[in-house]
């Protein structure tokens, strides 16, 4: 058969593909097969297919039958096949087919395609081999360089075995291939790899001479010389690295990375020896400064530079207004003592208020960047704390009334919102006051209504919401940010918890694969720029490239959104005992919980607190890191736990193994959970800070008594089925299970706790948000026992007797063959359980009742703040009924859950 | 202060304040991803000395014969560090860099609606070559504008006679 018959039948099939139609594809493929059934390739589309509907074992079937060593395919054959594989994230079978395509076709393409697939597996020493058979046997110098960079990878893998022998064996093969083809003009891939090598050996002095060679011209100069001062501070060439950064700074006299090198190279020659005065001159003062402060050598009088609060008050004085200026200053505040910043504070006063007293022109907003900047550096030196609590209030509406002028620039604006509520935020963080974290949001849903541009009144607002459980509104500012690709990874913290905690399953479940798909895209699209940077020379990029695909893979969302989606799936969504007991285990290998890594952006939300600030946010980012982990642990502990007794069942698991996960599987999750219970002691959200992720309600659980009847049937799972491998009779099931009763007692205690209208929690407003939470982790709960006992009831018979219970609205159902009495009793167990759901569900109709009571939200919002409450007032009505509409969506949500799932 | 430096793949991770900026696009890892390893000189981020991202630019070199032109894909200033001229630093580099490649001219395309833009590029001496219909399709539809200067492989400014009519976006490669 021609390419072109072949292609052109098919067409149809990729055709659909492309318009993402599956179901059309297969039936083309299907089509295709009737008329040929030897048509390979249609038969791989038709794996694809499967593929894609999530049929991997069918799929696989059809391609062990066509992959097969010694298969002679055509070219759209092996292109599907590699589809399949990238397709089905298996791409070490990528590496296979080619093996075996090289084996019966060994040409040039083939082997290149076989390089690639090491790439995509990252095994560099299999690429080395293949890069230098492929410059063997083709001659073709790239190829040589493949292999060079290979070696190099190993280094950077092995970095002992890499100094001693890998670095020197690429820098052996370098110099023999670069002697006999020199470089290439104008690539600059050899020059790239040849720093890479060098800088591995720690030969700086070789890399600067290479750097003086005009090799490259695809570098910019610019970025040469950073990496040439780079050099000369490695090898402590004080005076090369003053004479560069001068010349450098000539030209572009803003270049920050220079100022740092000449500061530096200042230094350097002084603990050299050298004279200091002449080379202070015409440096950064402030900066010189602050690294005499680090060097802390008192022999040298830094007088002559000035004062650092005189010097900061000049720049303030010159640059105020631009947006910027008070993070230029703000990196040099570590460097004034309590007298330098008090003297600062009253340069400032005198200036503001000259300021506030000269005509401004117009559109120039002279005196509202002014004010900005003033006021920020007064809080972060702790002045706003020393203000009565009126003259505090007197503040904020003089923000306020800046805030709404109809002239006032977006950036002003949003620079002063973020003034306003960095104030009212600290009222609720520190003093929980309440009603003035209501003025926060109501204040900066007025500026998100007012202000296109400024993204931070939005991402203030997610972190508001998100606390107080409205899943609404956070879902609709997410998508007016635009968050999506790689801000998913970074900015998910943001909301990722949200929907779960508010028990709204089925949209959690759609979020997170959402989330899921940013990983699968980027492990394939990093991969594949990977082997462009190959292809292209880009060696440079090779190592990074690595070190960001693994930065993805590791994510802790990524694990995350994982985990959750197979608990909440199985728990919600998935009625088939196998496939919750498949979907529940997950992947074979175990997962490494320390190796993940914390991608989260949380410096999004900018801050204007005092120096000690870092040390709470860093402190903030460690313990919410770890509960997120704890917690994506825990769910991922449950749900090999359920599996393991699920898995006593299956006749694919080897008996001997599967008990020993039982038991395995079994103490980890309680292991885990008493940990927890250990680790996290208080009830409070873990943090208050704006910067702070969206809270996990972590502690609320585990001291629940969510997880008794979960222990208890596992406990009793582990007994079961170690006396059913005895051979023994189990008499007395209930002593094991706990009776109905004790379940009914069990599970009525726990609805019993859920905060009622006529039992609210302490703090009154928003308390909704609580029964919403607890709620949600009971019918987590229900959702786990009912498995649970699902199970169980399978290890005595068929779990499909069970299923046929007859209910009510199925009068007609034919009453099942009576099963064995422990059967029977797990049936009444179920019963009780969806008695209790049902239970729940009254509950959650009189909290939807409550959600339009008056005292739900502050009614005492900005009373003291004169005609600038009005403002508050315009965007109060929707800001209400938003909040209690997502609170009564949430309880529907759950009831709906009720319905289908009890 | 501004520390000049290449795009590292890193960047992505704390891109956020530059791009959660209304006119400034988030793209997949594949198109930040191929511009590093096939332009990666046009790549350039601005760095505060406080670690954070100030902004970036991003570009290449393209077409043939007299069409040989650098093209600036983004160019985006978180807005905390606007007014400072980043923005013009910038541009300036990546025209050198189509300079030293003997590119013709340098375009661009930008919103309709995006002013602030189109003042700044024609204060850099960039004038409106055309109109393009349909350019920005998703959330927000709206024509560009495609900004030309000419470079001086181009002494007449040949390219940057404008064109007297708007074109498709189908209608351009």
């Amino acid at each position: 058969m021609s390419q072109a018959i072949l292609e052109r039948r098919l067409r149809p099939i990729y055709d659909a593909l492309d318009n993402l139609n599956t179901k059309k594809a297969l039936q083309e493929a299907d089509k295709v097969l009737k008329k040929h059934p030897d048509t390979a390739a249609a038969r791989v589309l038709k794996a694809f297919c499967f593929i894609r509907n999530e049929k991997l074992s069918e799929a696989i079937e059809i391609l062990d039958s066509i992959d097969v060593p010694g298969a002679k395919h055509d070219a759209n054959t092996i292109l599907a096949l590699v589809s399949c594989y990238k397709e089905a994230v298996i791409p070490e079978r990528i590496t296979r087919l080619y093996e075996r395509v090289c084996e019966v076709e060994p040409n040039e393409a083939n082997y290149t395609q076989l390089f690639m697939s090491h790439v995509r597996t990252r095994e560099f020493k299999k690429q080395q081999l293949i890069g230098m058979k492929l410059f063997k046997e083709f001659e073709h110098t790239p190829y040589y360089y493949w292999g060079v960079m290979a070696v190099i990878m190993q280094a950077i893998e092995n970095e002992q075995l890499g100094k001693k022998m890998l670095y020197p064996l690429a820098e052996k093969m370098f110099d023999t291939q670069i002697k006999k083809t020199g470089y290439t003009k104008g690539s600059g891939a050899e020059l790239e790899l040849e720093i890479l090598i060098l800088e591995g050996l720690e030969k700086y002095e070789n890399v600067i001479e290479l750097l003086k060679k005009p090799l490259d011209n695809r570098t910019p100069v610019i970025f040469i010389n950073q990496k040439r001062a780079d050099c000369y501070v490695k090898l402590e060439k004080f005076e090369d690295l003053r004479i560069l950064s001068e010349k450098m700074l000539e030209e572009f006299s803003d270049d920050w990375i220079m100022w740092k090198h000449r500061i530096e190279a200042t230094i350097g020659l002084i603990k050299q020896g050298n004279d200091h005065k002449k080379n202070l001159l015409g440096t950064s003062r402030l900066e010189i400064i602050k690294k005499f402060n680090d060097f802390e050598n008192k022999t040298i009088d830094l007088s002559v530079l000035g004062k650092p609060e005189d010097l900061i008050f000049d720049f303030i004085q010159k640059f105020y207004t631009r947006p910027t200026c008070f993070n230029d200053v703000q990196i040099y505040f570590p460097i004034l003592s309590s007298s330098s910043k008090s003297s600062l504070i009253k340069s400032l006063d005198g200036w503001i208020k000259e300021i506030s007293e000269n005509d401004e022109e117009e559109g120039k907003e002279t005196k509202v960047w002014a004010i900005i900047v003033y006021e920020r550096i007064r809080r972060v030196f702790g002045e706003w704390e020393k203000l009565s609590k009126l003259e505090q209030r007197q503040l904020l509406q003089q923000f306020i009334a800046q805030i709404i002028q109809p002239s006032i620039s977006e950036l002003a604006q949003g620079a002063l919102s973020n003034l306003a509520s960095s104030g009212l935020w600290d009222s609720w963080r520190k003093e929980d006051n309440i009603e003035q974290f209501y003025e926060m949001i109501l204040l900066l849903e007025y500026v998100a209504q007012h202000n296109e541009s400024d993204p931070v009144c939005k991402l203030e607002l997610i972190r508001a919401y998100a606390h107080m459980g409205n899943t609404v509104r956070v879902t609709a500012l997410t998508k007016s940010l635009d968050i999506k690709s790689v801000q998913n990874d970074t900015l998910g913290y943001l909301s990722f918890p949200i929907f779960e905690v508010a028990g709204r399953f089925n949209l959690a479940i759609i979020v997170n694969t959402q989330l899921s798909v940013i990983y699968d895209q980027a492990e394939k699209e990093i991969t594949e720029s990977n082997i462009a940077a190959y292809k292209n020379g880009k060696f440079e990029q090779v190592p990074r490239l690595y070190a960001l695909s693994e930065r993805m893979s590791k994510s802790s969302q990524a694990v995350g959104c994982d985990v959750l989606n197979r608990y909440l799936s199985s728990l919600f969504v998935l009625d088939d005992l196998d496939g919750i007991i498949t979907t529940c285990y997950g992947d074979e290998e175990p997962i490494n919980w320390s190796e993940y890594v914390d991608n989260r952006d949380l410096n999004v939300i900018p801050t204007t607190e005092n120096e000690n600030y870092q040390t709470i946010l860093d402190d903030m980012k460690s313990r919410t890191f770890k509960e997120y982990i704890d917690v994506i642990r825990l769910r991922h502990s449950i749900c090999r736990a359920v599996s393991s007794v699920g898995r006593i069942t299956r006749s694919d698991v080897p008996k001997e193994q599967s008990r020993k996960q039982l038991i395995d599987e079994i103490d980890a999750f309680s292991k885990h959970l008493e940990q927890c219970q250990k680790d996290y002691q208080s009830f409070d959200v873990a943090s208050r800070l704006p910067q702070s992720p969206a809270p996990l309600f972590f502690a609320q659980w585990i001291h629940s008594a969510c997880f008794k009847s979960i222990q208890r049937f596992f406990e009793a799972s582990k007994k079961i089925v170690e006396q059913l491998d005895a051979g023994n009779q189990i008499e007395n099931i209930e002593s094991l299970l706990g009776s109905e009763k004790d379940l009914e007692i069990e599970l009525n205690v726990l609805i019993d706790s859920i905060p009622s209208p006529d039992r609210k929690p302490s703090s009154t407003y928003f308390w909704l948000r609580e029964p919403i939470c607890a709620s949600s982790r009971i019918l987590q709960t229900l959702a786990i026992t009912k498995i649970q006992l699902r199970i169980i009831s399978r290890l005595f018979g068929s779990e499909k007797k069970v299923e046929q219970v007859p209910t009510k609205s199925k009068k007609n159902v034919q009453i099942p063959v009576k099963t064995n009495p422990n059967i029977e009793f797990i049936n009444k167990l179920l019963e009780q359980i969806k008695k209790s759901a049902n239970l729940l569900s009254e509950k959650l109709g009189k909290l939807i009742g409550a959600a339009g009571e008056e005292d739900l939200l502050p009614n005492k919002v900005a009373e003291d703040l004169g005609t600038t409450r009005l403002v508050l007032e315009t965007v109060r009505p929707t800001v209400d009924s938003r909040i209690r509409r997502s609170y009564v969506m949430a309880l529907e949500d759950q009831q709906t859950t009720i319905q289908s799932r009890f | 202060m501004t520390t000049i430096r290449p795009f590292d793949v890193m960047d992505m991770l704390k891109f956020n304040n530059v791009n959660l900026d209304r006119m400034t696009e988030t793209y997949g890892f594949n198109f930040y991803l191929y511009y590093l390893v096939n332009h990666s000189e046009y790549y350039q981020v601005a760095e505060h000395p406080n670690g954070e991202i100030m902004g970036y630019i991003m570009g290449k070199a393209e077409g043939r014969d007299n069409e040989w032109h650098g093209h600036v894909t983004a160019v985006s200033i978180a807005p905390t560090y606007r007014r400072l001229g980043l923005a013009a630093s910038m541009m300036s580099f990546l025209e050198k860099v189509s300079e030293e490649k003997r590119a013709y001219f340098v375009d661009l395309f930008v919103r309709l609606s995006n002013t602030a833009a189109i003042e700044l590029y024609t204060k850099l001496g960039y004038v409106i070559y055309r109109q393009i219909i349909d350019y920005y399709t998703g959330e927000r539809d709206e024509d560009a504008y495609d900004m030309r200067k000419s470079l001086s492989a181009d002494p007449k400014k040949l390219s940057m006679v404008p064109l007297p009519h708007p074109v498709h976006s189908r209608d351009i490669p």
